[in-house]
């Protein structure tokens, strides 16, 4: 699959207010996205992933090494509307993100300070509250909306960018159980219909074991790299890390340890249902 | 130590946007017990806490806190608030001092206690939320979001509250946080005689430390009961729209599959205790 961003031994540092010395946070990294792929990026509060995140659409640029998006390199200035139109960013809390009193003038906000034509703009407008189902709202005033449709209104306003990257720095921290499940919906939708390449930094593993391949971040470093189903049985790595397991995953990594000898890879419920109950009844026949 | 008799709250009474909280409550919350209180967004909970320190007076009904009834003239709000101590949802938006041990003195200076008196307290308080002595001279706003949080804590326990009630004080924080301030929650409950109620969205979390936990749906207590007895439940609380614990999902769907399990198991160690039985496995200790 083709590369839409190509990470090159990124190093990243600022100078602490108090000393004046400089303080890595970002200390080599290398990595790729591939297109249409959904990437988690993990890591505990602190191990670098939202400051790799904002390298991703040239918020920040690297103090040595290179990130380059759809080959443009993000160091370049003269290339900086270019990529930000690739790479739309969705932050932590939607009150932050929005802009207008009403929901569909604030989708549109980005394509109307891009000159996108009127007409134009109604079409992209429609299309990305479609896209996270919030059509039903579009005249609705954004502060009266739940969480959870008050961030899919901050990812319609991204879309309206026809971005071909989302970069979803933890968006669902701030949200309840239920607002929580419609940015997954959403995000898992706008990859399977829309062919989105999604980058989601989260620290929620239950987020995490739904991308396609999942990367942990500690201390500016990758500590970690796989499918969900390589990275989440490495429990005792990952709880060393400040991570936890899903606690399926947990259960039959313990049982495992005293020997029960059933398939590790097991990320939820229903597979550690299955899994334990052929076991059992094995055992009592 | 708390009663609430046939209470119910109504916003906007009267007008085209009313709305009924709390639908006709009534409860007792003992002395020394460690409450959980879930419940989906829009269920009361919000409403039920801010009631008990005084923030919103009841539509009806009558609710007693340490033996003063809230609402009654002779019942001093300000005193009640410090006995019943509140910390909000996201609290360290609320700092605002030059210091981190002005902004912990903050409440106590307000009780009007003895300068040797609130010294003493910020140290402590510090101290139990696990404050380096070298943070208290430095700036709120320098701090990181988790020690912020824990200043914020400190604020309130300084006050040194008969009821501690948090709302939501592990959002936003990643799982090593969370660890710590729940750690800290329990250390502080154990310590420091109070009782505590933590709203949270997370059954897991309150499930670790609870001794009772409050569900409610609709403006309604939908349970009151010992831990274990709720998440016997888990039917009930999905039909509501609450996430039980995974590792409790897993424990009931072995248990449809004919697999001889107790009821009610919300936590990972007792399950892996019950299987190692079941299976003729070793237990390793769990670190």
């Amino acid at each position: 699959m083709e590369t839409v961003i190509k990470i090159e031994n990124l190093r990243f540092s600022y100078p602490s207010e108090e000393t004046g010395e400089e303080v890595p946070v970002l200390r080599g990294i290398t990595m790729e996205v591939k297109r249409g792929e959904f990437l988690a990026v993990l890591g505990h509060n602190g191990s670098g992933k939202s400051t790799l995140a904002k390298h991703l659409n040239a918020i920040l640029t690297p103090t040595e090494g290179r990130v380059l998006v759809e080959g443009m390199d993000t160091a370049d200035e003269n290339l900086l509307y270019e990529i930000r139109q690739k790479v739309g960013m969705v932050f932590q809390n939607p009150d932050n993100q929005m802009v207008a009193n009403i929901v569909e003038e604030d989708v549109a906000f980005a394509p109307e300070n891009l000159g996108v034509p009127p007409a134009e703009i109604r079409q992209r407008v429609d299309e990305a509250l479609s896209a996270v189902n919030m059509v039903a709202f579009r005249d609705h005033a954004p502060h009266m909306l739940s969480g959870g449709q008050k961030q899919r209104i901050a990812i319609a306003g991204v879309l309206a960018m026809r971005p071909d990257i989302l970069v979803l720095d933890e968006p669902t921290a701030m949200l309840d159980p239920a607002g929580r499940k419609e940015i997954l919906a959403t995000i898992r939708e706008l990859k399977e219909k829309h062919g989105m390449t999604v980058v989601l930094i989260t620290h929620y593993m239950d987020e995490a074991v739904l991308a396609d391949r999942v990367i942990v971040v500690d201390r500016g470093v990758i500590a970690m790299e796989g499918t969900p189903d390589t990275v989440f049985p490495k429990v005792e790595e990952l709880k060393r890390l400040g991570l936890d397991t899903p606690q399926a995953t947990e259960l039959v990594y313990l049982l495992n340890r005293s020997g029960a000898g059933l398939p590790a890879d097991i990320l939820n419920p229903r597979d550690c249902i299955r899994a334990l109950t052929e076991r059992l009844t094995k055992e009592n026949k | 130590m708390i009663k609430l008799e046939d209470v119910s709250y109504v916003y906007m009474q009267g007008g085209p946007f009313e709305k009924t909280a709390l639908d006709h409550i009534s409860l007792e919350i003992h002395k020394g017990e460690f409450i959980g209180l879930i419940g989906h967004t829009g269920s009361g909970k919000s409403t039920l806490i801010q009631m008990l320190n005084g923030l919103l007076k009841p539509t009806s009904g009558t609710i007693t806190v340490n033996g003063k009834v809230l609402g009654e003239k002779s019942t001093n709000l300000q005193q009640l608030r410090f006995e019943v101590g509140l910390v909000m949802q996201y609290p360290e938006y609320q700092l605002f001092e030059e210091t981190v041990a002005k902004d912990i003195a903050y409440g106590p200076s307000n009780m009007g206690l003895p300068k040797e008196e609130i010294a003493e307290r910020v140290a402590y308080v510090a101290n139990m939320v696990g404050l380096s002595p070298e943070l208290l001279e430095k700036s709120p706003f320098d701090l990181s979001g988790g020690q912020k949080r824990r200043v914020a804590i400190a604020g309130v326990l300084a006050m040194e509250p008969k009821v501690l009630i948090l709302d939501e004080p592990t959002a936003g924080l990643d799982p090593a946080g969370r660890d710590e301030i729940l750690c800290k929650i329990k250390d502080m409950h154990e310590r420091m005689d109070m009782t505590v109620i933590l709203v949270s969205h997370s059954m897991e979390d309150v499930a670790k430390l609870a001794d009772r936990i409050l569900v409610m749906n609709h403006g309604k207590v939908e349970m009151l009961d010992k831990t274990a007895a709720v998440f016997r439940q888990g039917k009930r609380l999905t039909e509501i729209g609450l996430n039980i614990p995974q590792i409790t999902q897993v424990m009931d769907g072995l248990r449809e599959n004919g697999v001889n399990l107790g009821e009610g198991i919300y936590t990972v160690e007792d399950a892996y205790r019950q299987l190692c039985d079941l299976m003729n496995l070793k237990e390793q200790p769990i670190c």
